[in-house]
C-alpha cells in the first residue's frame, strides 16, 4: 500500500497566528480543485477552447534546416488556394522585428539558425486551406554548415561562427555568457582531499511536451485596441509587454485574457508567442484569429537546452566535503534564457551541501540547437544531476552509506553557503531521513526472473526560487453579500493556485471557503501579482493576498470598533461577522464596517482593498553580487528568495538481454508546509513519475544535422502509465518546515510559512534513477535517457 | 491542428468494386480501412498523398474470426481488438493474441485491422518526414547508415534501412500463415513471409487483402518484443517461434527491411552475418537472445 | 555488407529538401512503381464516383443528428467545429496522445484519427455526456475528490477512456486499467492519482487520504 505521510503542522500554529491563523481551517487542508468539474466535464476554459465567430486559422511555415541561409520565398501560388486570406513574410514590416531578447527574428528574413524557425505566415478560413497554403509556400534554402554541440561551439576556435558580429565573450566567437562563481581555496582544498570523484553527463533538449500546444486567439477591435487570449503563465513581464510592443500599441490597448487554466506550463508557456503572431494577423486581417502550434511545432518550438557538465568534487576520509569544480556548455540559436540558467546553476550547485571552496563557470553559446526556454526547475534538475550521480560514487569510494555522507554535508539552518547566503528552511535532512525509510520499508531486493536484475537508487535535491520580477499585488473586493473576490493575475497552471488562492484568502479572514471566487484573469482590471514560474506564486501571490485580507481587517476593525464601541484590538472576526471577542452577540455584518464614500451617508455597497509586497530582489547588481566571484555582498546575503529540497528514491528493473529498463517502485518527498497536501502530492508525483522519469529513461532527442528526427510522441517517447510503478509503490512525504526567506534583515516569512516546490521535484528524480541503474548493473551510466541502446552498450553487448 | 490533405472517398459495397476503383486510379487511390496509419500519412503529408480513399469496411465478410478443418481465418479488416480478444486465437494462437496486445494500444487496436497492420508503412523518421528525401521515397540515398540508425535495420538493408514495422507479422510468419489476396485479375495467395520486398510488398495497386489464414495450431509457440517504453512503442526487436507439422520457424522483427523468418539454425546464422549500422549494434545480441529464448 | 548498400553509403549525404510536397513527386512515383508491377487490362470503371463530402447521420451522446460533412474533416474536429462539442481536446492529431478519444459503437478510438464521413451511422459518445443533469458521473466525482488532473487538458481522453473499459469490465484490474490507458499521454500527474481514482471510483481500493501527525522526523 503506499504511503502518504505529511508532517505534523500543528506545531507552526503559533508563528502562522499573525496571518490571520484560525485553526488550520484551511490551511493543511485537502481542498478540493475547484478547476476539477470543469476539468471532468471538458468544460475547463483552456485557451484552447476560446471560440469567436468568423475565426480564421493562422499557421507558421517553419525551416526543416538547422542552419541555412534563405535564397528564395515564394508565396503566390499560397495565396491562390482559395479561403487563404493573407500569406506574410519578413518583408512585411509587421514581421520584420525581433522578438525578446532582440536576437530571435518574428520571421526569418535572411538566414534560419534552427530547425523549426519561422520563415512565413499564413492566415486562412480553415486549417484546411491553411495547411495547403503552409504546404504550398516554396522556399529555397542553401544549407550552411551545423554545429549543435554546446561545447564545441564554445571553443575558442569554433567550426561554425553563428552571428556577424560574434558577441565573442573572452574570445570564444560563439559565446556570449560565462558565468563564474569562486569561492574558498579550490587549489588547496581539492588537493587536500583524501577521495576524490570525476563524472560527465550530457543532458539532451527535452521539450515541455504538454499535450496542449501553444495557442492563442486575437481579434481586432474597432476602438482601435485588439483583445488576445494566450494559453500563458504570466502576463505582466513577459508575454503582454511583448505582444503590445510587438504591434506597436500601448498596453492598454491590448486587452489581455488569461486562461481559467493553463493547459500545462513547465516553463514553456512563458513567452505566450502564439499570441503575438494572433495579435499580428489580427490587425492585418482584421479578423479574429487564431494560432494553434501542431504536435511538431509543439514539440520543436521550445526546450530545455543540452547540457554538458563536467564535476569533480573532493572529500576527506571521513566523508567531509572539500572542493567542488564545475564546468557546464549550454547553447541555443537564439539568447532567450540561456544566460539567466547559467546564473542559477549556482544556485543549484550551493543550495544543497556545505563546500570548504568552489570553483564553477558557466558557457552558454549560439549554436544550432532546438530553441530554448525555461524548463521546470530551470537549471535545478540539470545541475543536481551529475552532482548527486558523484554524491553516489564518492560514498562508494569510502564506503560509507551514501545518506550518512549526504546528512555529514547538508547545509544547517542559518548556515552561509558558497555563495556567501545565509541559508533558511533548509528541509533537506528530515526529507532524505523519510524518504531513505520508505525506501528501507520495501525490504530486501526482490530477486527478478533472468535476465531481469534490479536496483536501487537515492538522491536529494534543492531548488531556488527567486525574487524580483514582481511587483505583485493583488486586491480583495468585499460584497455586501459577505463574498470576497481574489483579483490578481496569476495563473494556475495545473498546480491548483486557484483553489489555494482561495485557502489562503479563506483562512487569512476566517469565512467560509465558498464565500471566495477567483476573479478571471484580465489586465482590464488584474494588478500584477505572482507569475506562476520560479516555483515563486504560494510565496509572492500568497503574501499579497494575505497582506490584502490583513489590511481589509484592519480596517473593517477600526470602523466596527467605532459602531460597537470598542477598541480595535478588542474585536475578532469570523464567517463574515465582526464581534466582540468571545461575544457573539455583539456580532455585525461586515458590510456595515465598509468605508463610506466620503460625502455619502453610510457604508459604502462594496469595498476594495489591495495588497502586496515589493519582492524581496535578489540583490544582484552593483554592490550585492561580485560578478567575478558570484559572491553576495551586502548586509542581507542572498542571491534568491528561498531554496527548497527535495530526495527521491527508485527502485528500477533492467533485462540485461533486451536492455529494456522499468521503474517499479518510488518514494519522493519535499520540505515544506502545504497549503493543500493533495496539490503537493500531485507536484512530487508529477515531478518525479512523468518529467524527471521521462527524461531519465525514454525521452531521447535524436538529431540529424540539427534536423530533430523525434517531432511526435512516437518518436520522442514521454512515459506513459505503464511506465510508472502500480499505485501500491508510490510513496510521497511532506515534511514540513517554516518557509522563510534567505538572510537576515529583513527576515521574510513565507505566507502561514507555506513556500513552493513545484519544480525542485524533479531535481532528485533523473540522479535517483541514474543511482538505481548503477546499483542494478554494476556500471555508471551518466548521458540521459537510458535507453535499451545506451544500456546494453554499457554492458558490452553493442 | 494538421488537416487531412485533400482527396475524394469512396464507399465500396464489394471487393470487385473496390479492387475495379484502385486499379481505375492506378497507384493513386489507397484502401481506407482502420485508417490509423493512412490518415497519419493525409496530414504530415510525408509523400505525395493519394487522391481516393477507398473505404472497404463496409463490404460484407470482411471482418471475421472462423475456424475452418484445422485453419484459422481471420478477415482482412477484423481489428487487433478482435485478435486479442478472441478465445480460439488466445488459446491455440497465442502468439498472436500477444502480438496485437503488444502492438499498440487500445484505442489504436479499436480501429487498426490486420490487414493494416501488415500493409503500414516503414517507420523510418527519414521516411515519415517530409523534410527528408529518402531512397524509398524516390530520392537518391538512404540517410540511416550515415545518420541516425538506433531503430533501423541490421540485415537484408539492400537499399532502405527501415524495418518491417507490423508486429502482427512476425508470429505470422513464424507459424506460416497465407494471405488470400484479390485485385481485378483474380485472386492469388502470398505467404506473410514473402509479403516483403524491397521498398515495399508485393501488392499491385489494385490488389486488397481479403483475409489472412493460419493453417494450423502451433504446438509449441511464443513472441517476445523489446521497446523503449511498456507500452505502445513500435518494436526495437521482436521474435517469435512456431512448431508445426513443418518443424520450428522462428521469425524476427525489427531487424529487417523484410521478414527474417526461417528455421532456428537458419535465423541464428543469419543473425550472425547481420550487417548493423552505427548505432544499432545492439540489436545484434538482443535478436540471438530472443531466438534463445522463443525457442526454449 | 551487400554491394547496393555500399553503393548507397558512397553518395555525397545531402538531404535533398525541396521545400514544397510537390518537390517530391517524382520520388514519389518511383516509390509507387516498387510495387506497381503487372497490371492488367482496366476493367470498366464503377458507377459511382468518389466524393468530397455527404451527409451522415450519427447518434451523439443519444442525439441522432444529420449534418454535411467534408471528406477532409476528423471526428474530432466536426464534434469541435460542426456540432459545438468542445469537451473532446486534441493534443497531437496523430493518434499518439490519447486526448481526443471519444467512443464509436462501444470502443474508445481517437477521434484524431476517424475520418468525420466514415462515420457515417455510427454512435459516438463524448465527455459532454457524461454527467445527466448536471450530476458528474461516479467516475467523475471520483477523479474532482482525488484530483486526478492537474491541468486537466487530458482528463476528457483518459475519462471516456476509462468508461468504454468500464462499460465492458465494472471492475478492472490495475493492470487492465494500465493497459487500457496505455494510450494516453498526460504530462502533469505521473499517471498515479488517474488510475488511483478509477480504482476508487469502482470500489476496489479505499482512498488513501491521511496526514500524519506525528513529530517531523
Amino acid at each position: 500500500m503506499g504511503k502518504r505521510f505529511v508532517g505534523d503542522l500543528t506545531q507552526f500554529a503559533d508563528k502562522m497566528a499573525k496571518y490571520g491563523y484560525s485553526g488550520l481551517r484551511y490551511m493543511g487542508q485537502r481542498v478540493d480543485d475547484v478547476n476539477g468539474p470543469g476539468i471532468v466535464t471538458g468544460t475547463a476554459d483552456w485557451t484552447f477552447n476560446v471560440n469567436l465567430p468568423g475565426m480564421l486559422v493562422g499557421k507558421l511555415k517553419r525551416s526543416p534546416y538547422a542552419h541555412a541561409k534563405i535564397v528564395s520565398i515564394d508565396t503566390s501560388k499560397a495565396e491562390k488556394i482559395p479561403g487563404v486570406v493573407f500569406v506574410g513574410t519578413a518583408k512585411h514590416p509587421m514581421f520584420a522585428g525581433k522578438l525578446i531578447f532582440g536576437d530571435e527574428p518574428v520571421l526569418c528574413d535572411k538566414e534560419v539558425w534552427s530547425n523549426n524557425d519561422p520563415v512565413a505566415i499564413v492566415a486562412a478560413e480553415t486549417l484546411e486551406a491553411a495547411d495547403d497554403a503552409i504546404d504550398a509556400i516554396d522556399v529555397k534554402y542553401e544549407e550552411l554548415p551545423v554545429e549543435t554541440d554546446p561545447e564545441a561551439a564554445a571553443s575558442p576556435s569554433p567550426s561554425v561562427v553563428q552571428k556577424s558580429p560574434p558577441p565573442n565573450k573572452e574570445g570564444r566567437p560563439n559565446c556570449f555568457y560565462h558565468i563564474p562563481l569562486r569561492y574558498g581555496d579550490f587549489d588547496k582544498e581539492m588537493a587536500d582531499s583524501d577521495v576524490t570523484v570525476e563524472l560527465a553527463s550530457v543532458q539532451p533538449p527535452d521539450p515541455h511536451g504538454t499535450p496542449c500546444t501553444m495557442n492563442a486567439v486575437a481579434v481586432w477591435n474597432g476602438d482601435g485596441s485588439i483583445s488576445v487570449w494566450d494559453d500563458v503563465q504570466n502576463i505582466h513581464p513577459v508575454p503582454w509587454p511583448v505582444i503590445a510592443g510587438m504591434v506597436g500599441l500601448p498596453q492598454e490597448k491590448v486587452h489581455f485574457h488569461g486562461p481559467e487554466v493553463c493547459a500545462g506550463g513547465f516553463g514553456g508557456k512563458n513567452a505566450g508567442l502564439a499570441g503575438v503572431y494572433a495579435a499580428m494577423l489580427a490587425i492585418i486581417t482584421q479578423r479574429p484569429v487564431r494560432v494553434l502550434y501542431d504536435r511538431t511545432e509543439g514539440l520543436l518550438h521550445v526546450s530545455r537546452p543540452c547540457w554538458k557538465w563536467k564535476v569533480k568534487i573532493g572529500a576527506k576520509k571521513d566523508g567531509t566535503l572539500t572542493a567542488l569544480e564545475a564546468t557546464t556548455y549550454i547553447g541555443g540559436p537564439y539568447g532567450r534564457f540561456l544566460g539567466g540558467l547559467l546564473e542559477r546553476a549556482r544556485n543549484g550547485l550551493t543550495g544543497t551541501y556545505r563546500w570548504k571552496a568552489v570553483k564553477y563557470d558557466g558557457y552558454a553559446s549560439y549554436t544550432n540547437a532546438q530553441n530554448t526556454l525555461s524548463y521546470r526547475g530551470y537549471s535545478s534538475p540539470e545541475t543536481c544531476y551529475t552532482v548527486e550521480m558523484a554524491m553516489d560514487e564518492l560514498a562508494k569510494k569510502l564506503g560509507m552509506d551514501p545518506l550518512e555522507l549526504r546528512l555529514k554535508n547538508f547545509l544547517n539552518e542559518g548556515e552561509r553557503n558558497a555563495m556567501n547566503e545565509i541559508f533558511r528552511s533548509m528541509g533537506s535532512p528530515g526529507v532524505a531521513k523519510k524518504i531513505r525509510e520508505f525506501m528501507d520499508a520495501w525490504g530486501p531486493k526482490p530477486s527478478a526472473p533472468d535476465p531481469w536484475v534490479v536496483g536501487r537508487g537515492f538522491a536529494s535535491g534543492n531548488k531556488y526560487t527567486q525574487g524580483g520580477m514582481v511587483t505583485n499585488t493583488a486586491h480583495l473586493k468585499f460584497k455586501a453579500n459577505g463574498v470576497v473576490e481574489i483579483i490578481t493575475d496569476s495563473m494556475d497552471i495545473g498546480t491548483g493556485l486557484n483553489t489555494i488562492w482561495r485557502q489562503f484568502v479563506a483562512e487569512a479572514l476566517n469565512i467560509p471557503i465558498e464565500n471566495t471566487v477567483k476573479i478571471a484573469v484580465n489586465t482590464d482590471y488584474s494588478p500584477h501579482t505572482s507569475n506562476s514560474f520560479s516555483s515563486m506564486a504560494t510565496f509572492h501571490g500568497g503574501y499579497a493576498l494575505i497582506n490584502a485580507a490583513t489590511n481589509a481587517k484592519k480596517i473593517l476593525f477600526e470602523n466596527a470598533a467605532k459602531i460597537l464601541n470598542v477598541k480595535p484590538e478588542e474585536l475578532e472576526t469570523k464567517d463574515g461577522k465582526i464581534m466582540v471577542k468571545g461575544k457573539p452577540e455583539t456580532a455585525i455584518p461586515w458590510s456595515q464596517a465598509f468605508p463610506s464614500i466620503p460625502g455619502q451617508p453610510g457604508p459604502a455597497s462594496e469595498m476594495t482593498v489591495s495588497g502586496g509586497i515589493y519582492s524581496p530582489d535578489d540583490y544582484l547588481g552593483p554592490g550585492k553580487m561580485d560578478p567575478a566571484t558570484s559572491q553576495c555582498l551586502g548586509p542581507y546575503f542572498r542571491s534568491v528568495l528561498f531554496h527548497s529540497h527535495q530526495a527521491a528514491a527508485y527502485e528500477v528493473m533492467v533485462n540485461k538481454e533486451t536492455g529494456e529498463l522499468r521503474v517499479t517502485k518510488f518514494a519522493g518527498g519535499c520540505d515544506l508546509i502545504p497549503v493543500n497536501p493533495t496539490n503537493v502530492e500531485g507536484q512530487i508525483e508529477g515531478g518525479m513519475l512523468i518529467m524527471g522519469l521521462g527524461t531519465a529513461i525514454s525521452e531521447a532527442r535524436y538529431e540529424d544535422k540539427g534536423m530533430y528526427l523525434g517531432k511526435s510522441y512516437l518518436e520522442w517517447k514521454i512515459p506513459t502509465v505503464m511506465d510508472v510503478p502500480k499505485t501500491d509503490y508510490v510513496d510521497t512525504a511532506i515534511v514540513p518546515v517554516w518557509g522563510e526567506a534567505h538572510g537576515d534583515n529583513p527576515r521574510i516569512d513565507a505566507p502561514f510559512g507555506a513556500k513552493g516546490t513545484a519544480e525542485g521535484v524533479q531535481a532528485p528524480s533523473a540522479p535517483a534513477i541514474a543511482n538505481a541503474v548503477a546499483d542494478a548493473i554494476g556500471v555508471r551510466l551518466t548521458n540521459i535517457p537510458f535507453t535499451p541502446d545506451v544500456i546494453l552498450k554499457a554492458l558490452g553487448k553493442a | 491542428m494538421k488537416a487531412v490533405a485533400a482527396y475524394k472517398y469512396y464507399d465500396a459495397e464489394t471487393v470487385e468494386e473496390a479492387c475495379a476503383v484502385l486499379n481505375q486510379y492506378a497507384g493513386k487511390a489507397k484502401v481506407l480501412a482502420g485508417g490509423t496509419d493512412l490518415v497519419d500519412w493525409m496530414k504530415r503529408r510525408f509523400m505525395p498523398t493519394p487522391e481516393v480513399l477507398v473505404n472497404i469496411k463496409k463490404i460484407p465478410g470482411l471482418s471475421g474470426i472462423t475456424e475452418e478443418g484445422g485453419a484459422l481465418k481471420i478477415g482482412a479488416t477484423t481489428t487487433l481488438t478482435d485478435i486479442v480478444e478472441n478465445s480460439t486465437i488466445q488459446s491455440k494462437y497465442k502468439s498472436l493474441a500477444d502480438a496485437a496486445a503488444k502492438g499498440p494500444p487500445p484505442p489504436i487496436r479499436n480501429m487498426g485491422t490486420v490487414a493494416g497492420n501488415l500493409c503500414q508503412y516503414v517507420r523510418c523518421w527519414y521516411y515519415r518526414w517530409p523534410d527528408w528525401y529518402c531512397y524509398r521515397k524516390g530520392g537518391p540515398i538512404c540517410f540511416a547508415p550515415g545518420g541516425r540508425n538506433v531503430p533501423h535495420a541490421i540485415m537484408e538493408q539492400k537499399v532502405c534501412n527501415a524495418v518491417v514495422p507490423s508486429d502482427l507479422a512476425v508470429p505470422l510468419a513464424a507459424m506460416n500463415a497465407t494471405l488470400t489476396v484479390q485485385g481485378t485479375g483474380g485472386t492469388r495467395e502470398v505467404a506473410v513471409k514473402d509479403l516483403y520486398v524491397v521498398l515495399g510488398t508485393v501488392l499491385k495497386p489494385d490488389e486488397i487483402i481479403t483475409s489472412v489464414t493460419v493453417p494450423e495450431a502451433p504446438t509449441k509457440q511464443a513472441f517476445l518484443k523489446s521497446r523503449v517504453r511498456a507500452g505502445v512503442d513500435f518494436a526495437l526487436v521482436s521474435a517469435a517461434a512456431a512448431t508445426t507439422s513443418k518443424g520450428t520457424t522462428v521469425a524476427l522483427g525489427g531487424v529487417a527491411p523484410i521478414m527474417v523468418a526461417g528455421t532456428p539454425d537458419a535465423i541464428n546464422a543469419a543473425i550472425d552475418k547481420a550487417t548493423p549500422l552505427s548505432e544499432n549494434r545492439y540489436k545484434v545480441s538482443v535478436a540471438k537472445a530472443m531466438v534463445r529464448r522463443v525457442t526454449a | 555488407m551487400s554491394e547496393e548498400k555500399k553503393e548507397v553509403k558512397g553518395v555525397s549525404r545531402r538531404t535533398f529538401i525541396s521545400g514544397t510536397v510537390a518537390g517530391l513527386v517524382v520520388g514519389a512515383a518511383a516509390a509507387y512503381g516498387a510495387t506497381q508491377l503487372a497490371v492488367p487490362k482496366p476493367p470498366p470503371a464503377p458507377a459511382k464516383e468518389p466524393i468530397k463530402g455527404k451527409y451522415i447521420s450519427l447518434t451523439v451522446n443519444g442525439k441522432p443528428t444529420t449534418l454535411w460533412v467534408d471528406a477532409r474533416w476528423t471526428l474530432a474536429n466536426t464534434l469541435r467545429n460542426q456540432l459545438g462539442l468542445r469537451g473532446t481536446t486534441k493534443g497531437c492529431d496523430y493518434g499518439e496522445c490519447g486526448c481526443c478519444n471519444v467512443i464509436v459503437d462501444g470502443r474508445a478510438v481517437p477521434s484524431c484519427m476517424v475520418l468525420a464521413i466514415d462515420a457515417d451511422g455510427k454512435t459516438v459518445e463524448t465527455i459532454e455526456g457524461l454527467a445527466k443533469g448536471g450530476k458528474l458521473s461516479p467516475l467523475q466525482e471520483a477523479m474532482v475528490k482525488h484530483r486526478a488532473f492537474q491541468c486537466g487538458f487530458c482528463a476528457p481522453g483518459f475519462i471516456m477512456t476509462a468508461k468504454a473499459l468500464l462499460d465492458k469490465k465494472p471492475r478492472p484490474t490495475e493492470d487492465e486499467i494500465r493497459e487500457a490507458l496505455s494510450g494516453n499521454i498526460c504530462r502533469c500527474t505521473g499517471y498515479h492519482r488517474i488510475v488511483e481514482s478509477i480504482l476508487i471510483a469502482t470500489g476496489q481500493k479505499p482512498p488513501l487520504e491521511r496526514i500524519s501527525s506525528g513529530a517531523i522526523p
